[in-house]
């Protein structure tokens, strides 16, 4: 059997002439947030829309626990939890009230669901503020008690962190990797905001205009993401032809006349630098670079950074 | 289906909409009690629950009850892509035709209880001016009826308005219309004096209402321009069971249809 919660394969959605996502192959490994990155408009939501039964695919399969979505949607969809777009609430009815009438289709009994959900998003129980008094934050902490009432084995999170202050962001961050690694879920999250991913994800896939570039563990994509040393010295000329002929290192590049970059990994940075003063050469700066998440989905996806 | 009607019942907490569309069910029977000049001019009790319910079944269900319903419909059906909940719904899962027709479950029951209430206001008046409400409990049923036949005939309007999505402003200028035709179609006898059938006197609402229900008033002292209607129109009054097996046949096809359009709609 698949150790995957969620695959799809060959995941196709079109509007017209426009493909919104294109022969997308997801694969969600259980007990993992799954980060899903890309710039808005990517396709993330329309992809989470399908996982959900939400849009129909115009091609592709959606298989979740192991079994098509189409024809099983009363088996699965119980046993999910989601937040797709902005949080839907009706705005006469209070957050209660309105978790309330979602428990009772779900056929939860007791206050206990509701009471549970509305501390673990910090809302207040049996509160007389009506939804459309809520703020931006208050209305999306409910739309994640929403999901996570009652107790799914997996979560599908559209941009959860829309709308929420620094502090909101941080708990509800904190709050979805309690809830994976106490309670085992599998975690679908899309998000624009590379920080908040690479900060939160196990897996990671990247999606740009409907295609998925990239799927990988964030483990394998920082072992993937660039590595160099930036040296600052009085003729960068002279440091580069030293460190070819006595280190053999190729390759490099020279940026001006004192900064020399290079990209070899074999480099030991410590016998350069020896090197270059023992060489009567002036080091005034030695500095390892990493690329950051946002450089390698600037390399991946070939345009602007995702903001 | 049960549980959906519960919760179509508490999302109405705070709606004035519904509440003021309930509430319209005594107007009609207090204008009448405090404006009308006939009403002073009842000589029996039985006159007053008579006179007094034929203005509850000819003005309140025609120009109040039907186009409350339609106005209705289109915001509880409406409500959920407005406050973008169809989402959270479907992913409970929520069969959207279920969800249709909880929806118009609410109305069937709003219809029925709009009737009872202008009956009961009716009753209260009357017992509250002296007379004994002779025949009002058999007039209260013959009201709810209606009502439900009201309903009935409401859900071509419904399904019209769900088949053009959305759109509010030409909702209630087709229930306007509807309504109008309806009316005007219960008082003319080309509708009215017409074989039970397939007929447009049979098949709308207006006519199979006002064919049905006349009956039930008492004509034992009646004035001479109501005999001759009487006489003209009494070989086409229709029985309880030709009434219903219209509403019923009418309803099965409507609700099939909204249903199966509403389903239809993307979320």
């Amino acid at each position: 059997m698949s150790n995957y919660i969620i695959e799809t394969r060959g995941l196709t959605k079109k509007y017209g002439e426009q493909t919104s996502v294109s022969k997308l192959s997801l694969h969600v490994r259980k007990g993992r947030i799954y980060g899903l990155l890309g710039r808005n408009g990517a396709g993330k939501t329309t992809t989470m829309r399908m996982l959900l039964g939400l849009t129909e695919p115009t091609s592709g399969d959606v298989k979740i626990f192991g079994k098509p979505l189409r024809g099983n949607e009363k088996k699965i969809l119980p046993r999910i939890g989601s937040l797709i777009e902005s949080p839907g609430f009706y705005p006469n009815l209070t957050g209660t009230e309105n978790l309330r009438i979602f428990a009772d289709l779900r056929g939860l009994k007791g206050p206990k669901y509701i009471k549970n959900a509305m501390e673990l998003v910090n809302l207040p129980y049996k509160d007389k503020k009506l939804f459309s008094q809520y703020s931006l934050g208050m209305k999306q902490r409910l739309a994640i008690a929403l999901a996570v009432m009652h107790n799914p084995e997996l979560l599908i999170l559209d941009e959860p962190i829309n709308g929420l202050d620094p502090i909101g962001i941080a708990e509800v961050r904190d709050f979805i990797r309690n809830l994976c690694d106490a309670t085992g879920k599998t975690i679908l999250i899309s998000s624009h905001i590379l920080s908040e991913i690479s900060l939160l994800a196990d897996d990671i896939g990247i999606i740009d205009h409907g295609v998925l570039l990239e799927e990988e563990s964030l483990e394998e994509l920082e072992k993937k993401n660039g590595k160099y040393f930036r040296f600052t010295v009085s003729n960068a000329a002279a440091a580069s032809g030293l460190l070819q002929d006595r280190m053999g290192i190729r390759n490099m590049e020279i940026d001006s006349s004192t900064k020399l970059t290079v990209r070899d990994s074999r480099l030991d940075a410590g016998t350069a630098v020896r090197l270059f003063v023992d060489e009567g050469l002036t080091v005034s700066d030695a500095h390892l670079y990493e690329d950051t998440l946002e450089d390698y989905f600037k390399k991946v996806t070939g345009g602007e950074g995702i903001a | 289906m049960l549980r959906l009607l519960r919760c179509e019942f508490a999302k109405l907490k705070r709606r004035p909409l519904f509440f003021g569309a309930a509430a319209v069910s005594a107007l009609i029977p207090l204008g009448c009690a405090l404006f009308l000049p006939d009403f002073k001019a009842f000589t029996s009790g039985a006159e007053a629950v008579d006179r007094m319910m034929a203005s509850l079944f000819q003005m309140s269900a025609y120009m109040l009850l039907m186009p409350a319903l339609v106005v209705l419909a289109s915001n509880l059906l409406f409500e959920e892509q407005d406050n973008d909940t169809l989402k959270n719904l479907i992913t409970v899962p929520v069969n959207k035709s279920d969800l249709a027709l909880a929806k118009m479950a609410l109305l069937f029951l709003f219809a029925a209880a709009f009737m009872a209430a202008g009956g009961l206001v009716i009753l209260v008046i009357v017992l509250a001016a002296g007379w004994e409400p002779v025949g009002f409990w058999r007039l209260f049923w013959v009201g709810i009826g209606q009502g439900i036949m009201m309903w009935a005939g409401s859900l071509p309007c419904i399904l019209l308005v769900v088949f053009l999505n959305r759109s509010y402003i030409i909702s209630v200028i087709i229930t306007f219309f509807y309504t109008t035709v309806n009316y005007i179609c219960s008082m003319n006898d080309a509708f009215i004096m017409q074989p039970f059938g397939f007929n447009l006197g049979t098949l709308l609402p207006g006519p199979l209402s006002f064919r049905w229900y006349y009956q039930y008033f008492d004509t034992s002292k009646i004035g001479a321009e109501t005999a001759a209607l009487v006489e003209r129109i009494s070989p086409y009054f229709v029985t309880v069971p030709q009434a219903f097996f219209i509403v019923c046949i009418e309803t099965a096809l409507f609700l099939t249809l909204i249903a199966w359009v509403y389903k239809r709609q993307g979320c």
